[in-house]
């Protein structure tokens, strides 16, 4: 499809400029990616100190599961938390420089 | 007690907390309720905290590239008003970038895929996405 040059000319220029944030975009990506990771790493915690306690006959298979369901909540809401309060802080260092 | 017997009854009640142990592993791998419920969960975990990760990633993405967009949607729109009739904007290339499902309404959409398509390290290939 043809496009007209000066909607090009505007579209080159949008890349360029996205282009030019892509080191910020990765970092915003990897910080994201950590924060989920630490998430990722509480839930296998849990589930190996669970584990424990079931082998110990300590919790049965029902209280194995009550108690995930309860730390899994606990371990998304702590994250939810923990990205909100990353993007606000982004938000104000970006609005600060006015980027 | 003589040593060795002291070691062989501490190695007797290791043995027995260790079968104890793994009896129990095997009971609970052998009720396929409590494996389906598990994964269940697993698989919901990583649903959630990869939508919240892609809302947040997002959301940072309109941040960083707010400037850059707002400039370039009033530079489209404006050079719209003044080159383009009404009737022009049925061209294909307009009704790509301007129509209701245009480009230019999802235009961080877009730059949040490339990234996400590009993965770390790589350049961004936004411009891919562009090309009509």
């Amino acid at each position: 499809m043809e496009i007209d040059a000066e909607l090009q000319n505007l579209i080159n220029e949008y890349v360029k400029q996205i282009e030019s944030k892509e080191e910020d975009l990765v970092g915003l990506k990897r910080n994201i990616d950590g924060i989920t990771s630490v998430a990722k790493q509480e839930l296998k915690q849990a589930i190996s100190e669970l584990d424990k306690k079931f082998d110990a006959n300590e919790i049965s298979e029902e209280g194995y599961l009550v108690k995930l369901r309860a730390e899994k909540e606990n371990i998304l809401n702590k994250t939810k938390e923990k990205l909100d309060a990353f993007l606000a802080q982004y938000e104000k260092i970006y609005s600060a420089l006015d980027l | 007690m003589k040593p060795m017997e002291a070691f062989k009854k501490v190695g007797d009640v290791v043995v027995k907390a260790g079968d104890k142990a793994m009896k129990a592993r095997e009971a609970r791998g052998r009720s396929p309720a409590f494996q389906a419920e598990m994964a269940r969960e697993n698989a919901e975990f990583m649903k959630v905290l990869g939508d919240l990760g892609s809302n947040t990633f997002d959301a940072g993405v309109g941040i960083v590239l707010k400037t850059p967009t707002i400039l370039f949607l009033n530079a489209l729109k404006t050079m719209y008003s003044k080159k383009y009739s009404a009737k022009d904007f049925g061209k294909d290339a307009f009704k790509l970038f301007l129509g209701k499902d245009g480009i230019a309404h999802r235009t961080i959409k877009v730059a949040a895929n490339a990234v996400h398509l590009a993965g770390q390290g790589a350049k961004i290939g936004v411009r891919q996405l562009f090309k009509v």
